[in-house]
């Protein structure tokens, strides 16, 4: 039967050399591989879900009094489209469920897609000749920060609300073109009835196409490249060692997708998430205390908290408090990360293909320097909570924003001291963080002449230039003839 | 030797014969290795070598082309030096599976009973009015039990393997890429040789970009002066949320209230907040004495930081602040920022008390409310009217 | 961190809080009442002695033997007995020592000393703010919850978890009783605006009274709140079980065997 099927696609499509290819295709076993499959079948889930809310959301800014099971808004006037979220929530079967699954699983996609970005930088899987995915990984980033930010601010609650006036007052900032560019994304000034409606298509479909598009480009890159593998003492640089696709990796990639969704069931059943019926109803001069949007805007909220009142004025003209922390540094931020492998490259001078990782230790400075931004951004987010923290703390707001300017600055920079002499310090130490399979100790074990002539080696110098020397031995032994070119990638 | 997959050398004996327990206290201490998990790793492939399943080697050529650089090594040289393999070389290594077959069987027709029992479960359920809590133990239930069937099915149930080949080169060869040159190269001159064309292509769609401009200008009205103003006007009388009339003393000293015009009432650029203090306490600007009758004092409710409303009213210290981002005004003092990201005070509403007692406007705030813009000191830049 | 490890055990230990704390208003309300009792039956000459040796005691070293403030302590004559009332009650006054921070902490004096103070204090001089009678039962959920959004949640947060504000703290309003929550109300203790009849009325009053008492336990459709602490809780979940479960899951996966 599957055979008939597949024939008849072969028939027309001539697509069996492919399909064995791709079954063939070798995944490289290890489990911080996976992190982006979280992000990718997070996303998956957000689909699903997303589809289901669409039918009940309405994305209208008109007034309409409540009148439904949530008694406490009972008679209360509010727009439609907070007004199809109560429903959705108290009325729909399965809605609630389903919206509150829909929210963790974007939280939980956002912190996929930071740390699968986290480990490709640590581990410098950007290098030559990955810059590509790279920045489209970074790209990914910024439409996923984009298309939470819209979904959040849907259901047109008090706290999203507050979280778009925000966001219009940050593009208002903008020198020059500021004014027109509000005017003319939020349709007018703020709050326009447009508005509404325009983060919802952006929601439902510009970011979510966009996304896919992107992912469906990362992964044909990927596929085309393969995967990294980290050095293992038995691996050539120019070969790739894992499972093949069909059927172990498959079958777990697979189940792997399912065990996601039933975690974030399991949340979205158990767990309430974003009460927007505690909240109330978006009125633009109502606000609430404890004005923190989803966790990962929480660094640019923190920006924004500690950020010193710096305006500048030129010639009457004036650049707003406002434009720095949240227009230019995070600007500058996603720049510099988008350009980074070739910011590296500048630095290090290191132009040729690598396949093979490199573990954190491998270069101690751009280790520092990923801990140090983490740490800053950590103690943005806390920053971003200062109201909730302080008074936990028992220390006054303003004391707290006083010791955190100091401490986002040096707290970073201790990371970076720290983490470097760490760093370094294992890498010089010769210990090996390479894994082993059972497999390959048996072969190992098998075969004295190995660990007889790893021994001769001696003194480990880094994992990946003892490759390289392994392979010049190879290659002198084969002495085969390109010498001026580097023949096989690192 | 277990699967037929195409002519292949044994290497190494092929069959490994691992005389030696792995645990075995000869074999020299690893200092990198975890040793409870290497413990435990061998213990559950020394059992499986114990049953009898063998870990088998396999390297064989690869198929079709491999790197250009890399002259595969006759047989007897890959032969002489395991385990590194030559750069043409395939090497599979397949074991047997750690978890026997039977057991890991059974874990599976667990995980997919459950599956089964929560699917039929949730739709009962539902059927019966629906319940979040339980719905979402049933799905997670329904969905782990079928992620976990496959995770196990594809661990335990599939001979383990790990398989060594080359990459394959990221660059085309030489050829190739000569060849997709050429193929460009082919008929340029058709392009080359018509400059006049090529740049009237490219001024054409350069008229293209200009047209895709004005269903761009059609998302939003201009700016004009709406930036500058508020319904706030001279005798508009100050009215509370619900519309009632504010007097002078409707407020009590230490009170607080959000105002606006009559008539544009939840108007977001009009709201304002009306104070109440000590009135010889206030200390306002020049020429605002007559402003705050009896310290009833009125200012923009939008923070001149991100335009949240300023809702946050300490009496105590007579400072009024922002959730959103915590700068603090000094009420007593015109609204000048006291503390926070705000560098702009709080824009002042004039006020006067009418006959009747009721407060009414001067006129409209001191300046432009809310959130400072590129020409917020410059007033309106006169282009275009205002839509 | 702290934050962190409070918002989880919050999450755990929302119904342990709300078990715990059920019992404590519970008698405060029954407090309340023999207060407003006391005081109603009539500010006697004896009530008013034995709250002038209280006063003196308890009281005088910081506001001054006839309440008129030292350089310690406020005035606090003739603010009338819901002020007084509000800061004994709930144990903020009299502070435990000169200068220290008045915080919210189980009453030092009982009802009937509480009554006697008031009584003395009023007898200097009459008047100020009553004690207010607040009966939430004849509020509106509705109303107050819009009552509660425009005038308290800026300081207190929607889900009257409370918060910093300034240099102060807007407190919890989880443990006040009705009685205290309205004195609050129309006194505006410490820092808070005050919200006289004009503002809000007797009705309005019970309603935001008893929309204050829902927050306590608001419904919850979803699971369990997380004590309500809104996003940072939330993605502190998201990040530290959903996440950190997932990735669990990739060391069993990823395991090669």
């Amino acid at each position: 039967m599957i055979e008939r099927v597949f024939r008849w696609f072969d028939q027309r499509l001539g697509a069996a050399s492919f399909a064995r290819k791709s079954l063939r295709k070798i995944f490289p076993d290890h489990w911080s591989f996976m992190l982006g499959e979280i992000a990718l079948y997070s996303f998956v889930i957000l689909v699903v879900t997303g589809v289901f809310l669409t039918f009940f959301y309405v994305p209208d800014s008109a007034v309409v009094t409540y009148h439904g099971p949530y008694r406490p808004l009972d008679g209360q006037s509010m727009s439609r489209a907070y007004e199809s979220v109560l429903r959705l929530s108290f009325e729909v079967r399965s809605g609630l469920v389903f919206r509150q699954i829909h929210h963790w699983a974007a939280l939980v996609m956002v912190g996929a897609v930071s740390i699968h970005a986290a480990r490709v930088f640590f581990t410098g899987a950007f290098r030559k000749p990955r810059e590509l995915n790279w920045v489209l990984g970074v790209l990914l980033l910024i439409l996923t920060l984009a298309i939470g930010f819209a979904g959040y601010s849907l259901p047109d609650d008090l706290l999203s609300g507050t979280g778009l006036r925000i966001a219009y007052s940050v593009v208002l900032s903008i020198p020059l073109i500021g004014t027109w560019m509000a005017f003319l994304l939020f349709g007018g000034e703020y709050p326009s009835p447009d508005l509404i409606p325009r983060l919802f298509v952006l929601h439902v479909m510009i970011l979510p196409a966009l996304i896919a598009v992107t992912i469906g480009a990362h992964l044909a890159i990927l596929w085309r490249q393969k995967h990294t593998n980290f050095p293992e003492k038995t691996l050539r640089p120019d070969h790739i060692r894992g499972e093949r696709l069909w059927p172990r990796y498959a079958f777990k990639s697979i189940g792997f997708l399912f065990a996601i969704w039933g975690i974030l069931a399991l949340f979205g059943g158990l767990v309430q998430i974003n009460p927007i019926w505690l909240y109330g109803p978006y009125e633009p001069h109502i606000v609430s205390q404890a004005a923190q949007p989803d966790w990962y805007m929480g660094w640019l909220e923190g920006l924004l908290r500690l950020f010193p009142n710096w305006q500048i004025t030129i010639g009457g003209y004036e650049i707003p408090e406002l434009f720095f922390p949240s227009v230019l540094i995070p600007g500058l931020f996603f720049t510099i990360l988008a350009f980074w492998p070739w910011i590296e490259r500048r630095l290090t001078g290191d132009g040729e293909f690598h396949d093979l990782l490199q573990y954190p230790r491998d270069l101690p400075w751009r280790t520092a320097l990923g801990a140090s931004m983490l740490a800053f951004f950590v103690l943005l987010s806390m920053a971003g909570g200062d109201d909730v923290l302080a008074s936990d703390v028992g220390v006054s707001i303003e004391a707290f924003v006083r010791v955190f300017r100091a401490v986002v600055i040096v707290v970073p920079g201790l990371v970076f001291l720290v983490t470097y002499l760490v760093a370094r310090g294992l890498r010089d130490s010769g210990r090996e963080p390479v894994k082993r399979s059972p497999i390959n100790q048996v072969k190992r074990r098998s075969d004295g002449g190995f660990e007889t002539e790893e021994e001769e080696g001696g003194g480990f110098p880094s994992t990946e230039e003892r490759m390289r020397a392994a392979v010049a031995a190879d290659g002198a032994a084969d002495a085969s003839g390109s010498g001026e070119e580097p023949k096989v990638g690192v | 030797m277990t699967s037929g997959e195409g002519p292949r050398d044994e290497l190494g004996g092929g069959r490994t014969p691992d005389p030696a327990d792995p645990a075995d206290p000869a074999d020299p201490p690893d200092p990198d290795r975890d040793r409870k998990k290497a413990r435990r790793t061998a213990a559950s492939v020394g059992a499986a070598v114990a049953a009898g399943a063998a870990i088998v080697r396999r390297v064989s050529r690869a198929r079709g082309p491999v790197r250009e650089a890399a002259d595969p090594p006759d047989d007897q040289e890959t032969a002489a030096t395991p385990p590194y393999l030559g750069s043409g070389d395939v090497e599979v290594l397949t074991g047997p599976s750690p978890v026997p077959e039977r057991r890991a069987a059974g874990w599976i027709t667990v995980a997919l009973a459950a599956a089964v029992v929560a699917g039929i479960a949730v739709l009962i359920v539902y059927a019966l009015g629906g319940q979040p809590q339980i719905e979402g133990v049933l799905l997670a239930i329904l969905l782990l039990g079928i992620g976990f069937a496959f995770i196990f099915w594809g661990k335990f149930l599939f001979a383990p393997e790990i398989v060594t080949e080359p990459r394959g080169e990221h660059r085309s060869s030489p050829a190739a890429v000569a060849g997709a040159e050429e193929a460009m190269a082919e008929d340029a001159e058709g392009i080359t040789r018509r400059r006049f064309l090529v740049r009237m292509m490219v001024t054409a769609f350069g008229a293209l970009g200009l047209a895709a401009i004005f269903p761009i200008r059609s998302l939003g009205p201009s700016p004009g002066n709406s930036l500058f103003r508020t319904p706030w006007r001279r005798g508009s009388l100050v009215v509370d949320e619900t519309g009632s009339a504010v007097t002078v003393n409707t407020l009590p000293v230490g009170g607080v209230l959000t105002v606006f015009p009559a008539g544009h009432v939840g108007a977001n650029d009009a709201q304002a907040i009306l104070v109440r203090v000590i009135d010889a306490a206030l200390q306002l600007p020049a020429g605002r004495d007559a402003w705050a009758p009896l310290g009833n004092v009125c200012y923009s409710k939008l923070c001149t930081h991100a335009g949240c409303p300023v809702g946050l009213y300490l009496a105590g210290a007579a400072q009024l602040q922002c959730p959103c981002h915590y700068s603090a005004f000094d009420v007593l003092r015109g609204a000048v920022p006291v503390f926070g990201p705000a560098t702009t005070p709080l824009p002042q509403l004039p006020l006067y008390v009418d006959s009747s007692g009721y407060l009414r406007a001067r006129g409209d705030f001191t300046a432009p409310v809310g959130p400072g813009f590129w020409n917020r000191n410059k007033g309106p830049s006169g282009s275009g009217a205002s839509t | 961190m702290t934050a962190v490890a409070i918002a989880l055990g919050a999450a755990f230990a929302v119904p342990a809080f709300v078990v715990g704390l059920s019992g404590a208003p519970g008698g405060m309300q029954h407090a309340d009442a023999a207060t407003a009792q006391t005081y109603a039956a009539g500010a006697n000459d004896a009530l008013v002695a034995a709250g002038q040796v209280l006063y003196l005691q308890s009281c005088a070293t910081c506001h001054g033997p006839i309440a008129q403030g030292t350089d310690q302590g406020p005035p606090i004559i003739g603010l009338g007995p819901a002020y007084l009332s509000f800061q004994m009650s709930t144990g903020r006054m009299p502070l435990a020592e000169p200068g220290a921070q008045g915080i919210r902490r189980p009453p030092v004096l009982s009802p009937a000393e509480i009554a006697a103070v008031i009584a003395y204090v009023d007898h200097l001089q009459p008047g100020g703010t009553p004690i207010p009678q607040v009966d939430p039962a004849q509020g509106s959920l509705s109303a107050g919850s819009s009552l509660y959004l425009g005038n308290c949640a800026p300081c207190h947060s929607a889900s009257g978890n409370g918060g910093a504000v300034g240099a102060q703290v807007a407190p919890g309003l989880h443990v006040a009783t009705p009685t205290q929550i309205a004195e609050a109300i129309r006194t505006g203790p410490g820092t808070m605006p005050l919200f006289d009849e004009r503002e809000i009325s007797q009705s309005e009053l019970n309603s935001l009274v008893r929309y204050v008492l829902y927050l306590r336990e608001p419904d919850s459709p979803g699971g369990a709140n997380l004590g309500v602490f809104g996003p940072i809780v939330e993605g502190f979940m998201a990040l530290f079980v959903a996440l950190v479960a997932m990735v669990v899951v990739t060391r069993y996966i990823g395991a090669r065997s």
